[in-house]
């Protein structure tokens, strides 16, 4: 099995570029193992690693005289950035095509390749299939999840849909040069719409603006979630919509502080609907008092 | 043992057919280990939700299982119903919980949701087993015929085919020849339709009715598909 790869350095971060061929006339499995100095961020499909991709590296199978060409990104910087190749088999191939990093030194010695040949052997086509995981089911089906555009609140709460005020975004109140009785100046502080109130009744959801506390919470945990799990591009995406790495920086203890809220606020609200269900109101002695 | 409810089509009654199952399943353990039902349509609950915790909270990691499970006739891990809970929760989650609740359970029944998208097949994938409910309507044949293959594919075995709102006869045997399991004929009974929401079971509300029954056999396909 001949391996040559390739490493392109971009912003502290390695692409590394595999290219795996199979001289022999059966087909034959590799395990390819990372040798960076950092944590294997693999392709990703629908939210999870793609097949055979773990955090040392990947399991491939390359058909007989055949290529695969994979890569991945490293969180580490190769020690040298010149390209290199290594291979398996006893005489020297030709070299296979590379490509130089824009950072590499001139003419550089030879350094460790960024990837290894951890192992290789005959790919039995007779291999007991293994038995599907959600990772899997989640690759192949495809992701279900409404898009983030569809929920009712955007991460500022600047929106408030709840039933009862207008589908229409806050607008500063200096647009309007006087209010008038549709203005949607604030509408959660506006008194409950009597005619909206029916299905309110009957909507089990929290009311606007707990909603878009919740929301907003859920937010903060969301951005904190994927910074946790990043790749350089979503660290990024998700960095900047925290206004920068003070955003970051202030962000465990903003969710430590939205935990805390919302325990207290788990026993509150068990206690008052506990009241709330235990209510005998006598409504037909009122009536008759009435 | 972990059991899929599956049915390509929405509104087939999966999630009837899977609280009636569970209830039915119960009748057939002795031991303080009941059937548990998980309603694993993330985005569209449909078993009756209380106070508590659900699903969203426990696939985003804000609340352990045991903490979502709520007792009645039929022991229920119901689901979320906001959008924001149905994006938040991790579907590869579904994994870890349902085993976990396997533990506690003596077994999980899985409602799982209409479509083919991952949340369809991520119950499939970590089920045991899978039944399948269908209409009895003859174009229906097609879509339990593709859900018995995505179940398939995803290491479920059929073990049942529910024919559920039966109103004539039903092609029962044609049905088990094509998809190669038992088939049993649920029939329209109103009582079966009210089940889930007035929370009684029709093996507990008409023991001897021909629905009851149908359930019964059902349940016994599961644990001679378990036991084999």
């Amino acid at each position: 099995m001949d391996l040559a790869c390739s490493v392109d350095v971009v912003d502290d971060v390695s692409l590394v570029s595999v290219r795996l061929s199979n001289p022999a006339p059966v087909a034959r499995r590799a395990r390819v193992r990372n040798r960076l100095d950092g944590p294997v961020l693999p392709p990703r499909r629908a939210g999870v690693p793609a097949a055979g991709w773990d955090d040392d590296g990947c399991e491939v199978v390359v058909p007989p005289d055949g290529r695969v060409a994979l890569g991945y990104a490293c969180l580490a910087v190769p020690s040298s950035t010149r390209s290199s190749r290594s291979s398996t088999s006893s005489p020297p191939q030709p070299s296979s095509p590379s490509s130089l990093s824009p950072s590499s030194a001139p003419s550089p010695p030879s350094r460790p390749a960024p990837v290894e040949l951890a192992a290789v052997e005959r790919a039995d086509p007779t291999d007991a299939e293994q038995s599907s995981t959600a990772a899997d089911a989640l690759r192949s089906l495809g992701d279900h999840r409404p898009p983030r555009d569809a929920l009712p609140e955007s991460v500022n709460g600047s929106r408030d849909v709840a039933a009862g005020s207008a589908d229409r975004p806050v607008t500063p109140a200096a647009e309007e040069a006087e209010p008038s009785p549709d203005s949607d100046a604030i509408p959660a502080d506006a008194p409950p719409d009597p005619a909206a109130l029916e299905p309110r009744l009957l909507d089990p959801t929290p009311p606007g603006p707990v909603e878009a506390w919740l929301d907003a919470v859920e937010a903060r945990v969301d951005l904190g979630e994927r910074l946790a799990d990043a790749s350089v591009r979503e660290a990024t995406a998700a960095t900047a919509e925290l206004g920068g790495l003070s955003g970051v920086e202030s962000l465990p203890e903003r969710t430590a502080r939205d935990a805390r809220a919302l325990r207290a606020l788990v026993e509150r609200a068990v206690a008052l609907a506990e009241r709330a269900e235990s209510l005998d109101v006598p409504v037909d002695a009122l009536r008759g008092l009435a | 043992m972990i059991l899929a409810v599956a049915g390509g089509k929405g509104g087939v009654g999966k999630t009837t057919v899977a609280y009636n199952l569970a209830a039915a399943l119960d009748r057939r353990t002795t031991g303080r280990r009941r059937a548990i039902v998980v309603d694993a349509d993330l985005g569209m609950a449909d078993l009756p939700g209380g106070r508590g915790p659900d699903l969203h909270d426990v696939l985003c990691d804000r609340a352990p299982p045991a903490e979502a499970i709520r007792g009645g006739p039929v022991r229920v891990l119901s689901c979320g119903r906001s959008l924001a809970g149905a994006r938040a929760a991790d579907v590869t989650a579904l994994s870890t919980v349902l085993r976990s609740v396997d533990r506690r359970a003596s077994a999980v029944v899985v409602d799982c949701p209409a479509g083919m998208r991952a949340d369809a097949g991520v119950p499939l994938a970590v089920a045991d087993a899978c039944l399948v409910v269908a209409s009895p309507r003859p174009f229906a044949l097609a879509d339990a015929v593709r859900t018995r293959a995505l179940a398939r594919e995803l290491g479920a075995g059929l073990v049942g085919v529910a024919l559920n709102r039966v109103v004539d006869r039903a092609p029962v045997d044609d049905v088990a020849d094509a998809l190669g399991a038992p088939a049993t004929a649920v029939p329209a009974d109103p009582r079966v339709g009210r089940s889930v929401a007035t929370r009684r079971p029709v093996v507990d509300d008409a023991p001897e009715s021909t629905a009851a029954r149908a359930f019964a056999d059902l349940a016994a396909a599961a644990v001679a598909a378990r036991e084999r």
